[in-house]
């Protein structure tokens, strides 16, 4: 099968919320023998890529994405058993994500977490309601470079300012970056700014790119 | 002319000395009335009060019974998070897939569980009070959104996209559920119900799985609710359903700031209810004016095409805004002419 072919199957499978077909599709392609590391550039890269597109336009639903997500993390799972960051391919970087204090709404936050290990992030995912102290000594640990804090609700989003204020005040602004994001953001991109992120994606297919940049910046800013 | 004689003269197609006006205002009593906001929704007495005290200041044509799903995943056995400033959330639901979910005892919607009846004995104190006056509304969660109260978003989307089966027997089980939490409200005296439905909204499900999956139960509710229902968009779009809502037994929509308020008329007909359509999230950033401006937007384009409820479109109204841009909203109303 041509992987153009494949591309246009699986996105079909991510719209029609047809993992079952999704994962009969990833064993046609394995029993044909292609290398299962290139099916991830050459069918799930792009498939990924134009379901974002679909998103950002505002014609692909949250389920439609989940359902993405889940199908990513399935190609992920065949074609690198160990996890992206593992024997399978380099990472590309290590991003510690979590819902900011007082935020509960984990299902963005997840799927944010599958599309950046499916794009080679190892993500450490801290998940529900965790404060900046949390947020930072962990990034530090991990020797990450990118914080995601996600919120949905305005008055949670606010709290990210406190994760901002910790990163200046421990001189960690050139070396660890913020990155935010949730409904809240969509609808007001003016709150990035005023939570004092350093980006935000407008969904989770976004983020690769959005981490990317972060990454770069640091280099550019304390080298690598 | 009183709030209720103007809502009713509104939906009847009656005329009606101005536009009616209203704003999700549960949490903001906490901001007025300087009361903690756990005691705001553990309280009815304290409900009661903070609604008819912004009743009184601001002049809105509608009151709600608490907006508090929590407590009802709360009654289920998950776990509230409390906050200074803004209304409940679930911070844990009370298990974690579809199979516990269906083989958990779920509670009555008569049980004396936690603060399960806080809602009903507040609208029977609001009717009570003031609902000869001014309609009290109940909040009644979709069937859609339901199971996520019980067992989290993630594994309902979850069981609804990718275990059929028992997104069906979950369904039913809530029908049923809902049916009785209605009938709960509309004993307590609610003169109609708002559903808010997030599965409605094209940004959380593609119409082709709504219809599939989620039309039929909800249709099955539907005539068992006892009381008029204004099916309510949760904060995103739902222009994607609104021919399909025109076809449903119920008395309008509530649409999101980003559906478009002609185009949603001409997709519901000319009988069926709108509210909205003011951006929640804008509020605390309007001024008076801007507020005047935007109110005066929408009632240009939807008031005199059809029955018209002029609202913020959102859940409950950002505690930063500021009471002089209430103020505003309510004038903007009030000086909009008197059509017949």
């Amino acid at each position: 099968m041509e992987p153009r072919e494949a591309i246009t199957i699986l996105i079909e499978c991510m719209l029609d919320a047809d993992r079952d077909r999704a994962s009969r599709l990833l064993g046609e392609l394995a029993e044909s023998g292609a290398p299962m590391q290139e099916l991830l550039r050459q069918v799930l890269d792009p498939a990924l890529n134009e379901v974002g597109r679909l998103w950002e336009r505002r014609e692909l639903s949250m389920a439609q994405a989940y359902v993405g997500a889940r199908i990513a993390e399935d190609f992920l799972m065949r074609c690198l058993p160990s996890e992206a960051g593992g024997a399978g391919r380099p990472s590309k970087g290590v991003v510690v994500l979590g819902n900011i204090e007082d935020d509960f709404h984990a299902l963005g936050r997840r799927m944010v977490g599958s599309f950046l290990r499916a794009s080679g992030w190892e993500v450490v995912d801290l998940g529900n309601d965790v404060t900046a102290e949390v947020f930072v000594d962990e990034a530090l640990a991990r020797g990450a470079h990118i914080v995601g804090a996600s919120a949905m609700m305005h008055d949670a989003a606010m709290n990210i300012r406190k994760l901002r204020e910790l990163i200046d005040r421990r001189g960690l602004a050139g070396r660890l970056k913020l990155a935010v994001g949730g409904a809240v953001f969509n609808w007001r991109p003016a709150l990035v700014e005023e939570v004092g992120g350093d980006g935000t994606a407008a969904n989770a297919t976004q983020v690769d790119a959005l981490c990317d940049r972060l990454l770069s910046e640091v280099r550019t800013e304390v080298g690598p | 002319m009183n709030s209720l004689q103007r809502v009713m003269g509104v939906v009847t197609g009656q005329p009606v000395d101005r536009p009616p006006v209203f704003a999700v205002l549960g949490a903001y009593a906490a901001r007025s009335s300087g009361v903690p906001m756990r005691t705001l929704y553990e309280d009815a007495a304290t409900h009661v009060r903070g609604q008819l005290a912004l009743r009184a200041e601001f002049g809105f044509d509608l009151v709600i019974a608490p907006f508090d799903f929590p407590a009802i995943g709360e009654a289920f056995g998950g776990q509230t998070a409390w906050f200074d400033h803004q209304a409940p959330n679930l911070r844990r639901p009370a298990v974690e897939s579809a199979a516990e979910a269906l083989a958990l005892t779920w509670p009555s919607p008569d049980a004396e569980v936690g603060r399960l009846q806080v809602c009903p004995r507040a609208a029977e104190a609001l009717a009570t009070a003031c609902g000869s006056e001014t309609p009290v509304f109940g909040i009644l969660p979709g069937p859609g959104g339901f199971p996520a109260l019980i067992m989290g978003m993630e594994a309902w989307i979850n069981t609804l996209l990718f275990d059929p089966g028992r997104a069906r027997e979950l369904l039913a089980r809530a029908v049923e559920w809902l049916a009785g939490w209605a009938s709960r409200l509309v004993s307590a005296g609610v003169t109609a119900l708002i559903m808010p439905e997030a599965a409605a909204c094209s940004d959380v499900l593609p119409r082709a799985l709504f219809l599939d999956t989620l039309e039929a139960p909800l249709l099955s509710l539907l005539p068992r609710l006892g009381a008029p229902v204004v099916v309510h968009h949760t904060g995103g779009r739902v222009t994607h359903l609104l021919d399909r809502m025109a076809t449903w037994p119920i008395l309008g929509v509530a649409v999101g700031a980003r559906d478009d308020l002609a185009g949603a008329r001409g997709l519901l007909g000319p009988g069926k209810l709108l509210v909205g359509n003011l951006d929640n999230l804008a509020f605390p950033g309007w001024s008076p004016e801007q507020v005047a401006v935007e109110a005066r937007d929408r009632l240009e384009q939807a008031f005199g095409a059809g029955p018209f409820i002029l609202s913020n479109s959102g859940a409950d109204l950002p505690l930063g805004t500021s009471p002089e841009t209430l103020h505003a909203l309510v004038a903007a109303c009030k000086g909009f002419g008197h059509p017949s």
